[in-house]
């Protein structure tokens, strides 16, 4: 575990000046990380809400609402780092509830905290050391300390659990989890390859097939199609059989 | 509860501001967008928490209802985007790319990804069609269900169509909703208002209501370049973009093309802040073509209503669609389009689709007799006193439990007349964009400070944004241009009207910089305990009025449980928080 851990900090070590070389990797750098605590912050305050156990209850609602604050954080960083870097087109914060809690249950949920909070660690640690004596260095320090109490907290319940002799279960959590951020990674990888792939074949579709069709729509087409058009014959169907149509 | 049949479902998806809602016995038992749930804004993915709430507010399983019924037909749209992709050729690969994998992968196959997903048999689904929705949303809820209507329709595309005209007729014997004329993608107000929403920097299909509010700020000087731009017939509504400005049909990222920009000027970073009234010639010429656009589009909406009444003949209008939220819009409908009687839906944006659609489903195809009109508010999920202290017992909150809704009135006043902002979390969350008095943010409209105030430190959002009032119906006409016209509006506050000399002077918070309030006027008899609060207001001060804007932050969907409240209550300037009868100050 120790070798592995110094490995992925050598590893962010080495990619940190690439990965952040400039102000507008900087700006869609953190940017990221805003979104990807915004995302989490959802997923935490939806399992304070789901959650029957209080103690849980608190933990969870305290973690959601440090993601959110470090979203609004590296939100307005990235603000700061994009100044003379021009946004085309307004690029919303975007990130996807995952609704773990309620897929995985109590257990596997903290041992996903866990295992997700000491990456966040290590890397914040790696960024902060990167950026040291700067604004970003202060920012990183202060997220840092916040990320290093989540995975205080959530293995301080893995512990808790193990005590109560519930260890082997938590074992299978942690294994479980370890799997699924492997499937996850698995499945981005993936999806890459596959946009790529249908991004290829697309091509070879548009400078193939579509030039004809597109001639055929042209020629079809008759005006610039405005104004007002009087409803058709079949605009006005309510019979059940129309409705089950998707046409 | 024992429901009546049919019972149906209304479902939105894949677009934006997906939504469920549930129609039993041509009673609407429930309704909410699934943002509300999910907390992504617009949320555009299948409304599972959505449906999820409709079935338990009406204590039955998925087997138990009747139809599922879709708010569009998506073949025809999917028909749509490819032979535009087609037109577009060879600029449109982009566009045939990205809907090709989207459609081919994913919504194609859409009837067995509902099946799967709610556990629905294929023979329960059913689709509407996008704009039909619409105007069945918008006919059945209104007031004017007894009488022959005119209904128009208008957003940024459905299907194919962007604006159409109904004619909706309800009797003993059925009810019909009528498609008379449409006009059809890409020529559409919807589409032109989404791409100036991105020229001047706002998301499209979020930040059309900051176009309006910025718009009070510039003045129309425009015209001639928006000539150029697009045509309006001011006679029936027609609407002509001039295509070489605009990209929707080829790009789905960018609405407009570098030609706007020469016709314009460049477009607004999205990262710079504006500052209102304008500081720099720039952010005036921002808010110029904010205000040209905005009556661009009151003179089509205008044409369109006109042609409404002359193809229907009615003397009542209903209205629905995104182009339906512009209240200013709205307004002018109401006083100058000969209506006698003017009705919008409060969700009439695409959500409201959902409920269209199942209402359409209800009465004009299982020929279900629609009586009265449909409940179109508190539609949302509510929680007990007992869910609520659960809640903050749990996570050791000091607060306070009133006997009374009374003594809960009085106390909330008094701090409301001391200056403090509070949250006010009671009954079922609202039906719509709107809060309408059940999560809201209240503070004193008298103090003109309290707009920057919620903006800066409440909301964190732009400060150029106006806040809305929400006044006892009966005092209304004092403050407030309000009367028949715009009567069946303003409960929704979907009507933004004029503020008389009294108000302005009285209410500087939620009086906009043109001298204008979309206003919310509260009775009794529909809203009775938000009117219970403003009397309790009225009774301290001598005005029955508050300061209403939603219960969220900024880039934040309305909240819609306890658990949501307390966290945005944490995260803001929030001086306190009311849940049902209990009570959470910060100074506690």
């Amino acid at each position: 575990m120790f070798a592995t851990t110094q490995r992925s900090d050598f590893m962010l070590r080495l990619a940190a000046p690439v990965a952040w070389r400039n102000p507008a990797k900087v700006a869609a750098k953190l940017r990221g990380f805003a979104a990807t605590e915004l995302g989490s912050a959802r997923d935490m305050l939806l399992a304070a809400e789901q959650t029957s156990n209080p103690k849980l209850r608190r933990l969870f609602l305290r973690h959601g609402l440090d993601e959110h604050r470090h979203s609004k954080m590296f939100d307005a960083a990235a603000k700061r780092a994009s100044v003379g870097v021009r946004v085309r087109a307004y690029e919303a914060i975007h990130a996807e509830p995952q609704n773990l809690l309620e897929r995985w249950g109590e257990m596997r949920f903290v041992a996903f905290v866990h295992i997700s909070e000491s990456k966040a660690v290590a890397q914040f640690s790696v960024l902060s050391s990167h950026f040291a004596g700067t604004d970003l260095g202060a920012l990183f320090d202060e997220i840092l300390r916040d990320e290093q109490f989540h995975c205080r907290y959530s293995e301080h319940l893995l512990d808790q659990w193990r005590a109560e002799g519930r260890g082997r279960e938590v074992d299978q959590a942690m294994a479980a989890v370890k799997r699924s951020l492997l499937w996850m990674a698995w499945r981005r990888s993936g999806r890459r390859i596959g946009d790529l792939l249908v991004t290829a074949l697309m091509l070879v579709l548009y400078t193939t097939v579509v030039p004809l069709f597109a001639l055929i729509a042209r020629v079809a087409e008759r005006g610039d199609g405005s104004g007002w058009r009087p409803a058709g014959p079949s605009d006005n169907s309510a019979c059940l059989e129309d409705a089950r149509r998707p046409l | 509860m024992t429901l009546q049949r049919p019972i149906v479902l209304g479902i939105n998806a894949y677009f934006h501001d997906s939504a469920a809602a549930l129609v039993a016995g041509g009673q609407v038992i429930a309704a909410a967008a699934e943002e509300r749930f999910t907390r992504v804004k617009h949320d555009s993915g299948l409304p599972l928490k959505a449906v999820a709430f409709c079935l338990a507010q009406a204590g039955v399983g998925i087997e138990d209802v009747d139809h599922v019924v879709f708010y569009e037909k998506p073949i025809r749209k999917f028909e749509r985007l490819m032979v535009t992709a087609l037109k577009a050729f060879p600029r449109g690969f982009g566009q045939f790319s990205r809907a090709t994998a989207r459609w081919l992968g994913k919504r194609l196959w859409m009837e067995g990804e509902l099946c799967e997903a709610l556990g629905a048999a294929p023979e329960q689904i059913l689709y509407s069609d996008h704009h039909r929705s619409h105007a069945a949303s918008a006919f059945f809820a209104s007031p004017f269900i007894d009488e022959r209507c005119a209904v128009v329709t208008a957003d940024g595309v459905g299907e194919w169509t962007s604006t159409a005209i109904y004619s909706a007729h309800n009797d003993a014997q059925g009810a019909t909703l009528e498609l008379l004329a449409e006009q059809r993608f890409p020529h559409s107000i919807g589409l032109l208002y989404s791409a100036l929403t991105a020229y001047l920097g706002f998301r499209v299909n979020n930040g059309e209501y900051k176009v309006m509010g910025l718009a009070a700020y510039g003045e129309p000087r425009f015209c001639s370049e928006f000539e150029e731009l697009v045509q309006v017939d001011d006679d029936d509504g027609t609407v002509r973009l001039n295509l070489k400005y605009f990209s929707h049909d080829r790009s789905s990222d960018r609405a407009f093309t570098a030609a706007l920009e020469g016709l314009l000027g460049p477009a607004r970073d999205p990262a710079d802040s504006l500052a209102l009234p304008a500081v720099s010639e720039e952010d005036q010429r921002f808010a110029d073509v904010a205000a040209t656009l905005q009556q661009i589009c009151e003179r089509a909406m205008l044409g369109v209503a006109r042609h409404a009444r002359r193809l229907t003949q009615a003397s009542r209008l209903c209205l629905a669609g995104g182009v339906a939220l512009n209240s200013v819009a709205n307004t002018r409908i109401a006083h100058e389009a000969g209506f006698e009687g003017v009705y919008v839906h409060p969700a009439a944006g695409d959500s409201g689709g959902a409920l269209g659609a199942a209402l359409w489903a209800t009465h004009c195809v299982l020929g279900v007799p629609c009586s009265t009109p449909s409940k179109s508010s508190g539609l949302g999920s509510g929680f007990d006193q007992a869910q609520v202290e659960s809640m903050l017992s749990d996570l050791r909150v000091r607060y306070r439990t009133f006997d009374t809704d009374e003594e809960l009135y009085a106390f909330v006043a008094e701090r409301l007349e001391d200056g403090d902002v509070g949250g006010w979390f009671r009954g079922r969350m609202e039906w719509g964009p709107r809060a309408l008095g059940q999560r809201s943010i209240l503070a004193d409209p008298r103090r003109a400070d309290m707009t920057d105030r919620i903006n800066r430190k409440i909301k964190f959002r732009e400060a150029f944004r106006p806040f809305a009032p929400a006044i006892l119906d009966d005092d209304a006409g004092t403050h407030f241009e309000v009367g028949a016209a715009t009567e069946h509006m303003t409960p929704h506050m979907l009507a933004v009207v004029g503020v008389t000399d009294q108000g302005r002077a009285t209410f500087p918070a939620v009086t906009h910089v043109d001298g204008t309030a979309r206003v919310q006027t509260v009775s009794h008899r529909t809203n009775a305990d938000f009117a219970a609060l403003l009397e309790a207001f009225k009774r301290r001060t001598g005005v029955g009025c508050l300061l209403n804007t939603s219960l969220n932050l900024k880039g934040e969907p309305l909240c819609a449980s306890p658990m949501h409240a307390y966290a945005t209550f944490k995260r803001s300037g929030l001086d306190f928080l009311v849940m049902e009868r209990c009570l959470v100050s910060k100074a506690a």
